[in-house]
């Protein structure tokens, strides 16, 4: 992960969305943030934008013991952490499109086109990545 | 107790305990917060023993570079200038009201020996030693604190337990410049107008933090007094009986019991049974008891002669004081005590319960959860918790 300023915003949409699945610890984000190629992740990032969310209102954050004894923070998503969860993806959505016009012009990537699953969000849970493979003119 | 996490770091072993020891220095070197500090280790202690626990290296928690993790850990950590700035009044207030005590009490002396034509604002005192101490040690820990943070992943030796020499070294030379300055430069100033302003400062103190307090949880308390729902720790009654058998009890028996089996295989001796050593124990529980109860005697017999002979050598008015004062310290130091003597009997009931019951702690604590057995009122008075989680305890409803 060598583009540390297109990261950080990414990640934080992210966290959001792996702590939109259900209550969570930073040990889970972080093996979870892992697991889809964020390897280079750790918790020296994970902890700021953890505590930024936490004080803009969009995670709860309750601490309980673990099964391995220390003290433990389990953090949830708030009804303003979907907004900007929604709004992230939004936004994300409409600058990748843009981006693979841009950058990719010769597969015909068009600014209007579903630019990655997360257009499905919003579209009623249809994977539109699929439609737009076929799409894309050969 | 409060829950740190120097309690658990010796879960911890290898690499993930030598990573944990470097950012903990690192942290000291950076001067945050206490509450904040121990936040930030707590959470990286979870996540060092969980990934010690699942085999994960540390470099996939951390980073490869610990400096760099570190700096943004500890400094990205929302930790800002406002942050440090209103940590200063917090960082002083001990030292203001130990001051506020010895000048009043400096005054009240000062004013009980008064003789004819006596005014208040004659007593003085010579504050260069406040001026320049603060002066020294504001200097000597910046340079302290400026110099380290670069030796703490540069110098492999360089550990905790140097960083507190070095600082042991940077406040004797804080007092020495002090003291070398006070006979130097005095400057004397009314005691009446130092005892104001540190008046003024502990008003305005306490004052901005009961508005404070009283704007964000609608209360002028202290905030510790408090408990934030969303902070509060979640404890059933059967994870602290857990905790107790798992960790505090055999634990810290064990740990004992070895190191004492150590010093005698050392010294050439028979090795002693566990039952032996718990007999042991509970001898010397009654010798700390007798000790504690003879030294108590002993305080107020030393607190009532030297009362006696400055009543005699000086006045009935210094003799009293001079009680006053010795009793308020003794009693201080016995409530302490005190609380160190007891802080034992709800285990010993609760063990004394298990023991009539014929069953071990768990299937007590078990028993109780199913609704089998009942509570006894001794019990119910004195949970067999620490202060600070009774308040969680719920012997109706036992979580599971």
């Amino acid at each position: 992960m060598e583009d540390t300023q297109l990261m950080k915003g990414i990640l934080e949409g992210c966290v959001l969305s792996v702590i939109a699945r259900g209550e969570t610890y930073g040990y889970e984000i972080l093996s979870e943030l892992e697991r889809y190629g964020f390897d280079e992740i750790g918790e020296g990032t994970l902890y700021p934008i953890l505590t930024r969310l936490d004080k803009g209102d969009c995670i709860l954050c309750r601490r309980a013991k673990s099964p391995l004894g220390p003290v433990r923070k389990y953090y949830s998503i708030t009804d303003r952490g979907r907004e900007r969860l929604d709004s992230f993806i939004r936004n994300y959505q409409k600058v990748v499109r843009s981006a693979n016009a841009v950058l990719f012009p010769q597969e015909g990537v068009q600014p209007d086109m579903p630019a990655c699953p997360a257009d499905a969000y919003h579209k009623g849970g249809t994977d539109l990545r699929m439609k737009r493979e076929s799409e894309v003119p050969e | 107790m409060k829950d740190s996490y120097y309690m658990y770091k010796d879960k911890l072993q290898g690499e993930y305990l030598q990573t944990l020891d470097k950012v903990e220095l690192y942290g000291r070197v950076c001067g945050i917060e206490n509450k904040l500090y121990n936040e930030l280790m707590m959470n990286l202690t979870d996540l060092l023993i969980t990934a010690q626990d699942s085999n994960k290296p540390v470099d996939k928690i951390i980073g490869r570079d610990v400096e760099a993790f570190c700096k943004s850990y500890f400094e990205d950590a929302e930790y800002t200038v406002r942050d440090r700035i209103s940590e200063v009044p917090k960082r002083y207030i001990v030292w203001v009201w130990i001051t506020f005590v010895m000048e009043f009490l400096d005054m009240l002396f000062s004013c009980m020996d008064a003789e004819e034509g006596f005014s208040i604002w004659t007593v003085t005192t010579n504050i260069s030693g406040y001026l320049f101490g603060f002066l020294v040690a504001f200097i000597i820990f910046g340079i302290l604190t400026m110099a380290a943070k670069p030796f703490v992943f540069r110098v492999k030796r360089f550990s905790s337990r140097l960083y507190d020499w070095l600082v042991f070294t940077a406040c004797v030379i804080s007092v020495g410049m002090s003291i070398f300055f006070v006979d130097k430069w005095a400057i004397q100033v009314p005691t009446l107008a130092v005892l104001i302003l540190y008046a003024g400062y502990l008003l305005m103190y306490y004052g901005i933090r009961a508005c404070h307090n009283y704007s964000l949880y609608g209360t002028w308390k202290k905030t510790e007094h408090i408990g934030k729902p969303d902070e509060l720790y979640e404890f059933s009654f059967r994870d602290m009986v857990r905790i107790s058998v798992d960790q505090e009890l055999p634990g810290e028996f064990k740990k004992r019991f070895d190191k004492e089996n150590q010093r005698r295989t050392k010294r050439n001796k028979p090795v002693m049974t566990p039952e032996e050593f718990t007999k042991e124990l509970h001898r010397e529980s009654v010798r700390a008891k007798r000790f504690y109860h003879g030294f108590a005697v002993g305080m107020v017999l030393f607190c009532i002669g030297s009362s006696i002979v400055s009543m005699i050598t000086e006045s009935v008015m210094d003799g009293l004081i001079l009680f006053g004062i010795l009793m308020a310290v003794e009693l201080s130091l016995g409530f302490v005590f005190q609380r160190g003597v007891t802080s034992d009997n709800p285990r010993e009931r609760l063990l004394r319960r298990c023991s009539e019951l014929g069953m071990n702690v768990i299937e007590y604590a078990d028993a109780l959860a199913a609704g089998t057995l009942t509570v006894s009122e001794e019990e119910q008075e004195t949970p067999p918790v620490s202060n600070s989680l009774q308040s969680d305890v719920d012997y109706g409803n036992l979580k599971e």
